[in-house]
């Protein structure tokens, strides 16, 4: 199913490691300055319990605080990464030979552009399961609420995997450079509004939001309502 | 296309049959958009579909059927329209939310508050200023919006010119009452509001439905100040206490009497001997946190039968946090009756164990006897318990909320902080620790990959 033979090479791949070890370092060094940045605000009390409430100190939840723009900073990173690892190692050639075994024999396109995906995104998840220390870090010093956690990395996982079928398909059908800038964009604000930003986040505080799904199966519905009228009727 | 309309208007549908079952504020909005929906999808269904549909209602109903399908139709939909035309607080609350700004709104949590608890005949006064800033209009919006929820308040302005004789029977129930404050009243119990915004006449019914007003606070002697939100102050603790509905007052040796609570946090100067006179013939509930090292407090607890060592206890189990204050003792009270909600440790600078010969309740705590309980008497002997440094630890919070669950107003509960909303998780890292952390994840697990890296290389080459 996998392009096994080319993951292989991947992960025997050095450069693979030095790609991953300057998005550790990047990452790491964006979660201590935010960490940092949290003590030193956190010291002005007063402005916390401006209005006599102090329920305006839920801001100050160290995870709310860091992850969220974390994941952003991820988001970024892992759309930069998808573009170096799909295309600068080797990923043309890899497209031209999928070319030449598509013209000689009967593999279907749609399997072929999902291989792609999948080999991708697995690359990048492998990347990012070293992040994973960073809430192991804050949960030594307070709970973490791993909800907003498994909401970030869902959010994660649906942009590498939208971004890889992005650049698969761009890469077979050679579309204008900008179409492809245009949909990262939309995607990625479409998943910074649902999933990174925790106000909106399906799994808030942990719990599971139904209205939030109800509007996302909805939009689904509404999406895949269109596209068959589309192709049906027009 | 005609057919690609219908197929969206569809989808449209679903959207709107969804809102309309998980969104209940936008229930309104939500139904005069279902019904131009409907009216639309009608059309679009005679004009396009309707042969087609007609032909698959015939293969799934028989013709005697139809009627009683087309009959139970209307009969869902008349009672849904009753529901709605009858529940009149439905419709008053809609009509509220559309006529007016959403600014000054109540908030999800506030409304469910009012709905749920406050049931029983409440009284909200404002009393008019003769002079300065009127809020009367203020007062009189939201007090519209709060009784479309709780069912049995009312609400009226008078003015103490205009009207003496309502003013003097509030005045002799509250007489420390001013002018532009709001006198809340539920039975023979009152509050007095000093502000008028949704969360302080709120704060207001839940203080006189729960009877939590009365908390003296005793000043005079170095305590950590409930208006010092510096890093040994006591602001933070002041407005938590105030968020769950209790008042600090301030208090001195002259007034002690009139509190049927008083909290006495790290007391810095000695008490007189007169003082201690007074604290021994106090009837009310007290509570005692830090100020072990002083002699006056100690002769005190040892008239009340609690011996405190003058050793300091140091022991520190998470060493992440012994930088701040040199000494830090971590400690967690568990399955102590005062500290039932207690699961994470209080963390305070240092604290003396003590010993207690009549205790109401058993010393149990896992580093120290630091905490001793008994009637009308609570002892915690960490020092800075309450300071706006060490309040941060949730530990911290809920072992003070547990003592004063045992000692305040009668044994009446006290909401505790709520596991894991309203409380400020906060916490503190030493310097020590944070360049730790500089170091592993920036430096050394990028490092490990870059060997890998390496590795990979001259096994290749290899």
């Amino acid at each position: 199913m996998l392009r096994s033979r080319e993951l292989k090479e991947l992960f025997h791949n050095p450069v693979f490691y030095v790609i991953v070890a300057v998005f550790l370092s990047l990452s790491g060094y964006k979660f201590f300055s935010l960490l940092q940045s949290f003590i030193e605000e956190s010291s002005y009390y007063p402005e916390y319990v401006y209005g006599s409430k102090i329920s305006s100190m839920m801001g100050m939840d160290v995870a709310y605080y860091i992850f969220p723009q974390l994941f952003m900073f991820y988001s970024y990173l892992c759309v930069m990464a998808v573009s170096v690892l799909g295309s600068g190692l080797g990923h043309d050639r890899l497209m031209d030979m999928d070319k030449i075994e598509l013209l000689s024999t009967s593999k279907s396109i749609k399997g072929l552009i999902f291989r792609k995906i999948m080999s991708c995104s697995i690359v990048i998840y492998a990347m990012l399961i070293p992040t994973l220390i960073y809430p192991l870090i804050i949960n030594i010093f307070t709970s973490v609420d791993w909800g907003l956690l498994l909401s970030s990395y869902t959010g994660i996982f649906f942009l590498v995997l939208m971004m890889s079928g992005i650049n698969s398909i761009i890469g077979i059908f050679r579309f204008p450079v900008a179409v492809g800038i245009f949909l990262n964009m939309v995607i990625l604000l479409f998943l910074h509004f649902y999933f990174f930003e925790n106000m909106y986040s399906p799994f808030f505080f942990g719990a599971v939001k139904l209205d939030v799904i109800t509007i996302l199966l909805s939009a689904l519905a509404l999406a895949t309502s269109f596209y068959k009228a589309v192709r049906m009727y027009i | 296309m005609k057919r690609a309309i219908f197929f969206i208007f569809t989808a449209l549908g679903f959207f709107v049959l969804f809102s309309l079952i998980i969104l209940p504020e936008y229930r309104l909005r939500t139904i005069i958009f279902l019904l131009v929906y409907l009216v639309v999808y009608y059309l679009l269904f005679k004009a396009m579909v309707k042969e087609h549909m007609s032909a698959i209602l015939g293969r799934m109903f028989p013709k005697r059927f139809k009627l009683f399908a087309v009959s139970i139709i209307i009969f869902i939909s008349v009672l849904l329209c009753a529901y709605f035309v009858f529940d009149t607080k439905i419709i008053k609350r809609q009509v509220y939310w559309v006529t007016h700004s959403s600014s000054m709104s109540l908030t999800h949590e506030q409304k469910e508050y009012l709905e749920r608890y406050i049931t029983d005949n409440y009284e909200v006064i404002y009393i008019k200023p003769t002079k300065g800033q009127d809020n009367s209009a203020l007062f009189n919006s939201i007090m519209q919006e709060l009784v479309l929820y709780a069912q049995n308040v009312r609400y009226s302005v008078i003015h103490p010119v205009a009207q003496p004789d309502k003013y003097s029977q509030i005045k002799s129930k509250a007489p420390s009452i001013l002018h532009g404050n709001i006198f809340v009243l539920m039975g023979d119990r009152s509050v007095i509001v000093d502000a008028v915004s949704p969360y302080e006449i709120l704060n207001g019914l839940y203080r006189v439905k729960s009877g939590l007003s009365n908390v003296c606070i005793l000043q005079g002697h170095g305590e950590a100040s409930i208006d010092d939100f510096s890093e040994y102050g006591a602001g933070l603790i002041a407005e938590m206490l105030r968020d769950k509905g209790i008042v600090l007052v301030r208090s001195d040796f002259n007034y002690i009497d009139l509190c049927p609570t008083t909290v006495i946090i790290d007391p810095k100067k000695e008490f007189s001997g007169t003082e201690i006179k007074k604290l021994e013939g106090y009837t009310g509930s007290l509570v005692i946190i830090g100020g072990a090292e002083l002699s006056s407090i100690r002769k005190f607890l040892s008239l009340k039968g609690i011996n405190v060592s003058k050793e300091k206890i140091h022991q520190v189990e998470q060493s992440v946090l012994r930088d701040y204050y040199g000494g830090l003792l971590l400690d967690i009270v568990k399955e102590h009756p005062a500290t039932i909600y207690m699961k994470n440790p209080a963390v305070v600078a240092h604290a003396y164990s003590m010993e207690c010969n009549d205790c109401q309740m058993p010393l149990m705590t896992s580093s120290g006897k630091v905490l001793a309980l008994k009637k009308d008497l609570s002892v915690f002997t960490g020092s800075a318990l309450c300071s706006n440094f060490f309040i941060r630890f949730k530990g911290n919070s809920q072992l003070l909320f547990g003592m004063l669950n045992n000692a305040c107003c009668g044994g009446s509960a006290f909401i505790p902080p709520d596991s894991e909303q309203g409380v400020p998780k906060l916490f503190a890292i030493s310097p020590r620790f944070l360049s730790m952390i500089f170091l592993t994840v920036v430096l050394i697990l990028p490092f490990l990959f870059l060997l890998l890296g390496i590795y990979c290389f001259r096994s290749n080459r290899g």
